[in-house]
């Protein structure tokens, strides 16, 4: 499975020190938890050495999965045919989904993958109509835990966009 | 048949749950079927596109 393959090459890049921590957010990693959605990409969210730099480069990211035989295509990287997006943490939410994110183990492979309270938070947070979907179903599925989640909106400043997303889903059958 | 959409809905949520309990590895297959199926689609709507088009004035 080609997924299983990029799975494997994050793992390389943080073995190898290229990337200090990353985790699987996006379609694919709420697949993890909820129904599979069709996607066009892999989102890949990364924590790296900043200390040498105030800017965030995703450089050293480029050059080593270019060595190993990824393609860049516009602000993807080509890994196994599949578009790979690698996304700095830049806000307190994503920082803090990255120090919590869940180990998983699929077919033999580990991978990071966000945790589904946080992928929800960034849900609300981002607030696109897929996203508001995506949200939906978080919330239905049985192992969402909602008292977490509601602590993430209230840390990370959410709560008058949860309130707006709960009077929507109050409209609806 | 008339269309129901309680019916839907239920069909629907069955779907959801009945998917939240699927093995992962499966719901990452099909995810990569899904995008197959997206890019094919994608692939005969651009030939379509290409196809050469009768010329109006003849």
């Amino acid at each position: 499975m080609a997924l299983l393959d990029i799975f494997a090459e994050l793992e390389a890049a943080v073995a190898d020190g290229i990337v200090g921590r990353y985790a699987v957010g996006g379609a694919v990693g709420a697949t993890f938890y909820i129904e599979p959605a069709a996607t066009q990409d892999v989102d890949v969210f990364v924590v790296f050495d900043q200390s040498a730099s105030l800017f965030v480069s995703l450089a050293p990211i480029y050059d080593y999965f270019t060595d190993r035989g990824a393609v860049v295509q516009n602000e993807h990287l080509v890994i196994a045919d599949w578009p790979v997006q690698f996304l700095p943490a830049t806000t307190p939410l994503v920082d803090d989904a990255l120090v919590h994110a869940v180990r998983m183990t699929v077919d033999g492979q580990a991978v990071a993958v966000l945790s589904q309270e946080h992928l929800a938070a960034i849900a609300l947070e981002t607030g696109r109509l897929k996203d508001k979907i995506r949200l939906s179903q978080f919330l239905a599925s049985g192992t969402f835990e909602r008292l977490r989640f509601g602590a993430l909106t209230e840390r990370f400043g959410l709560t008058e966009k949860w309130a707006r997303f709960v009077a929507l889903m109050e409209d609806q059958p | 048949m008339r269309f129901s959409m309680d019916e839907a809905l239920r069909v629907k949520r069955a779907s959801r749950v009945a998917m939240t309990a699927t093995p992962i590895a499966e719901k990452l297959r099909i995810l990569e079927r899904l995008r197959e199926r997206d890019r094919a689609i994608g692939r005969a709507v651009i030939a379509l596109e290409q196809r050469p088009t009768r010329d109006a004035s003849s």
